[in-house]
């Protein structure tokens, strides 16, 4: 290859990788943001409904993905328990998986986490839909048991279960929940 | 036996403006061409960082499963672009050239195997960190976790085998033959590596751009060697039919093979050119020989110039006329389409005559613009009277040099030699001319050398080094 030749491949290389990297702050910026307003939202309707939390309670199914029910309505009582965590139900925030996005409710109730619902799992394909039908379950009893988002991975669904701690932490975060 | 008459089809002379014109787009083409490499693989990168790949680097045993992606990424894009090198792609073969290709093809094959372990190693660790198992417990998860995952890791070994198998045939301790057949496992490494590229990574996630990227990519990969490997010849054979027409023995071990077929007008070898022939006899059909057309594209047959060489060639003199020939070509750039001066001096080396007789057909050049340098070790060079005829009729001169080589580094016989010859005692004015070599490669490689050390620019040089 001739020298001018070999700079402007060098450079239109570099170009590249810099425009995609570029895109990809943008959307994960772009992402951060969302889910700051989603949970905004939740918070500026959180006295307009009142979803208790033993209705819920019962629903761990995995196979929900519409997050329009009852996704925006997090309510507050002002009832204090043993814990600091107001009751209630809590929307964690999204996370995004190369797969698509990972977005859970927990209802607090007596100190304690009662339920936890997922809103959204990463479903952009079959296999993917399969592994969360899979992990989601795991993952659900695990919190319960542990009361906690400190719960081992679900082996080979290892982004799933990282997307799915993290949005029940934020959900715990929100409810001042600390166990 | 009646002489055989070559139609003539002259051509117009170019300038010398022309050619270097000419050449600057050849240049473009071909830089085009290889920037795709690097250029393919930023994009890919970039492509895994729009899809918000910088998310994988937030923690160490992440950022090990992103690196892992990323090496897979870049050798997956570079495994496929292998195929298309070694596809016989049309433009790729006219610009880049068949040689040079299959060099690249070459060279692309350890750098990808070591982005596929790297991606291996990437995933199998990071993995195993994040999920706090040892890496041989996440190796046997993998192993066991779907029939994509062992797909993907019977890829893998297989990719292994085919590398491991092309770095030991370059030392030549694989007969071609079983090299081939672990090569054709290639195709079988590429399908298994496809169902864990849709269900585990997100190579294929809908509504990614990369989707977009890498089903082109398959499709034009695919499709190359689909078209221009199977369909193509396949095509050219049944529409020709190409028969053995004449064998002339024109020297001791040394014949010049005459094929006829079916409105030939429209597959026509360049001068210079070579192809794949097949002999379909019950011993020969299995092996496909590179050879070199020796006569210029006629319309009316197409001839080789054969010297037995090892095994199978010594058998290539028993060719009976009426034998079928299947054929894949014409590939190389050794034809005056890289032509960049209107001097041309031609040099052959031992059955290296045989293209350089074509190019002396084919060329069109103004009288006395042609130098012939034909080399022969102690006897007379091949296809001598051809191309004295040739010489005679469109004006060129004729050097002939005859005597085995000294052992040091000259390709002169060993008398020029001692004298302290070199091309300037052959040719005037070096550095004007056009350079087309052909010949045992040691011998082509001291008349680099000689032509380097008077400054012939290395454009000017012009040379086709057989490789499958």
């Amino acid at each position: 290859m001739r020298t001018p030749s070999a700079f402007v491949t060098g450079a239109a290389t570099a170009a590249i990788v810099a425009i995609g990297w570029n895109v990809g702050q943008a959307a994960l910026t772009a992402d951060a943001q969302a889910t700051v307003t989603t949970a905004a939202e939740s918070t500026d309707t959180a006295d307009s409904t009142n979803t208790t939390a033993d209705t819920s309670n019962a629903d761990v199914s995995a196979s929900d993905s519409s997050a329009s029910s009852s996704s925006a309505s997090a309510s507050e009582t002002t009832t204090s328990t043993t814990s600091n965590a107001i009751e209630g139900t809590y929307v964690g925030d999204t996370y995004q998986t190369r797969w698509g996005p990972m977005q859970v409710q927990v209802v607090i109730s007596g100190g304690a986490i009662t339920a936890v619902e997922t809103l959204q799992y990463p479903a952009n394909d079959g296999k993917s839909v399969e592994i969360n039908q899979r992990a989601v379950p795991i993952l659900l009893a695990e919190v319960l048991e542990a009361q906690s988002a400190s719960v081992t991975n679900v082996s080979r669904a290892t982004y799933s279960s990282e997307a799915y701690k993290n949005s029940v932490q934020s959900a715990l975060d929100a409810a001042g929940f600390t166990g | 036996m009646n002489p055989v008459t070559f139609p003539r089809h002259r051509r117009a002379v170019p300038s010398a403006a022309a050619l270097a014109t000419r050449r600057n787009h050849r240049y473009t083409a071909k830089d085009a061409w290889e920037s795709l490499i690097p250029i393919t693989s930023a994009l890919v990168i970039a492509l895994f960082f729009a899809d918000g790949g910088a998310s994988y680097f937030g923690t160490v045993p992440d950022a090990v499963i992103g690196i892992g992606i990323m090496a897979g990424l870049v050798g997956t894009n570079l495994f496929l672009i292998m195929f298309v090198l070694a596809a016989r792609v049309p433009a790729i073969e006219r610009i880049v050239g068949h040689d040079r290709a299959i060099a690249l093809h070459n060279t692309l094959g350890k750098p990808t195997l070591y982005l596929i372990v790297a991606h291996f190693v990437g995933l199998v660790l990071g993995n195993a960190l994040v999920s706090n198992v040892s890496v041989v417990q996440q190796t046997l998860d993998f192993w066991n976790a779907d029939e994509d995952m062992l797909k993907a890791f019977l890829s893998f070994i297989g990719m292994i085998v085919v590398v491991i198998s092309s770095i030991v045939v370059a030392r030549k301790a694989l007969p071609y033959a079983v090299w081939h057949a672990i090569h054709l496992t290639s195709y079988a490494v590429m399908v298994l590596s496809i169902p864990h590229q849709f269900s585990w990574s997100g190579l294929f996630a809908e509504g990614t751009a990369a989707r977009v990227y890498w089903a082109a990519l398959f499709v034009v990969s695919i499709g190359s060697v689909v078209i221009f490997r199977f369909g193509v010849p396949l095509v050219k054979n049944l529409r020709h039919r190409l028969v053995v027409q004449r064998v002339d023995t024109i020297a001791p071990g040394v014949v010049s093979v005459y094929l006829s077929g079916r409105n030939l007008r429209s597959w026509r070898f360049p001068a210079g050119s070579f192809g794949q022939w097949r002999f379909l006899t019950p011993a020969l059909m299995w092996e496909a020989h590179p050879f070199s057309v020796s006569a210029a594209p006629n319309g009316d047959f197409i001839r080789l110039t054969v010297r037995a060489l090892g095994d199978n060639s010594t058998r290539n003199q028993k060719i009976r006329v009426g034998t079928r020939v299947w054929a894949e070509g014409p590939y190389g750039v050794f034809t005056s389409a890289v032509r960049t001066s209107p001097k041309v001096v031609l040099i052959a080396a031992g059955i290296g005559a045989a293209p350089i007789r074509a190019l002396l057909e084919d060329l069109p050049a103004h009288r006395g613009d042609i130098t012939v340098i034909l080399r022969a070790s102690d006897s007379e060079p091949y296809l001598l009277d051809e191309i004295r005829a040739l010489a005679k009729s469109t004006g060129a001169r004729l050097v002939t040099l005859s005597g085995r080589r000294p052992n040091t580094a000259s390709w002169l016989p060993h008398e020029e030699w001692a004298n302290g010859e070199n091309i300037t005692h052959y040719v005037s004015r070096p550095r004007d001319c056009d350079y087309y070599i052909c010949g045992p490669t040691d011998c082509m490689e001291h008349v680099r050398t000689d032509l380097a050390a008077h400054k012939v620019p290395a454009h000017a040089v012009h040379y086709e080094e057989f490789a499958w």
